[in-house]
């Protein structure tokens, strides 16, 4: 099919953003039946105490020697325990790999890994910065005909 | 993921090289290649709703597949006069912003590169996410690259 036509692209596009609408509903009811290890979806809804589970967090500090994080599961904010001294800062963010204990509580724990807050920033930063030269570049080298409605190279 | 700076060097440096042999790979042309490079991370609109108090990360996640990520170059080459190269040089960026991504640590599973045929999850599990020695690697071969691509194409022009 040739796309020359405005309303004949719009069309593709169309079907195209609902094959991706699509997509993404389905990845969201299914994913967690493919993780490796249940995480916060199946933690609050059945508790699988005894479980080796995997969640993320933000780090709010430490309490009687345990990791305190907190994740917004869906709008829900949860706080779990994490039995661990890796040295932490606050609002790092951790990946945690351990038995989900009772009270929500992580012991026994085989991994964690910390993203250091100052350092997910800076990547913000360069990030922020790329985007701004790569919008620069692009409008240097395409420009948009509104009449065909289509970007084409200066 | 490694920062956009990794990924837009990453394109850049592959197409500078390809520029040597193939004359497609233009300025213009690298620029999309460029971009294609970050489309995946389209996926970090979800900090914005993070902000607002949203969790979008799983309801976008298939922007950082494969599958959404071709679909998101689909749409967006339907803006181009040739659509179907402007589709397979997006193309090009995104194939080299997985093996990027592919290099990092995922404590979970990995990337579904196969989603949805198959969930297999994939991961090399060498380089920490918020690595940023990985970012001077890849700026000092991109500016090794442009050295040396320069030279050789002003040793063909003098020849």
């Amino acid at each position: 099919m040739k796309l020359e036509t405005p309303s004949k692209r719009i069309l593709t596009g169309l079907i195209l953003v609902v094959v991706l609408a699509g997509l993404c509903i389905h990845y969201t009811t299914e994913y967690q039946e493919h993780l490796k290890y249940p995480s916060y979806e199946v933690i609050l809804a059945d508790y699988p105490e005894g479980e080796v589970v995997n969640v993320d967090g933000t780090v709010l500090g430490r309490d009687n020697g345990m990791l305190v994080i907190q994740e917004n599961q869906q709008g829900q904010l949860v706080t779990m325990k994490v039995e661990s001294n890796t040295p932490v800062e606050l609002k790092d963010q951790v990946s945690v790999v351990g038995v989900l204990g009772a009270n929500n509580t992580i012991i026994n724990v085989e991994r964690v890994e910390v993203n250091e807050n100052w350092k997910y920033l800076f990547l913000l930063l360069r990030s922020l910065l790329v985007l701004i030269f790569l919008g620069y570049l692009f409008q240097r080298y395409w420009s948009f005909d509104w009449e065909a409605f289509h970007f084409r190279r200066r | 993921m490694p920062d956009w700076m990794v990924h837009v060097a990453v394109a850049w440096s592959l197409c500078r090289i390809l520029r040597l042999h193939y004359g497609e790979f233009n300025p213009a042309n690298t620029v999309l290649v460029m971009v294609g490079s970050i489309f995946p991370d389209a996926i970090k609109v979800s900090i914005i709703g993070e902000l607002l108090g949203f969790d979008l990360w799983n309801y976008i996640y298939v922007f950082h597949l494969p599958v959404g990520s071709f679909l998101l170059a689909g749409i967006t080459s339907l803006l181009f006069q040739e659509k179907k190269k402007a589709f397979l040089f997006l193309l090009l960026g995104i194939v080299t912003h997985y093996l990027m991504d592919l290099l990092l640590i995922q404590v979970g599973y990995g990337m579904s590169l196969f989603y949805p045929l198959n969930w297999m999850g994939f991961t090399l599990n060498l380089v920490p996410n918020d690595d940023y020695y990985i970012t001077i690697v890849a700026l000092v071969v991109a500016l090794v690259i442009y050295l040396v691509t320069n030279w050789i194409e002003s040793r063909n022009i003098q020849k």
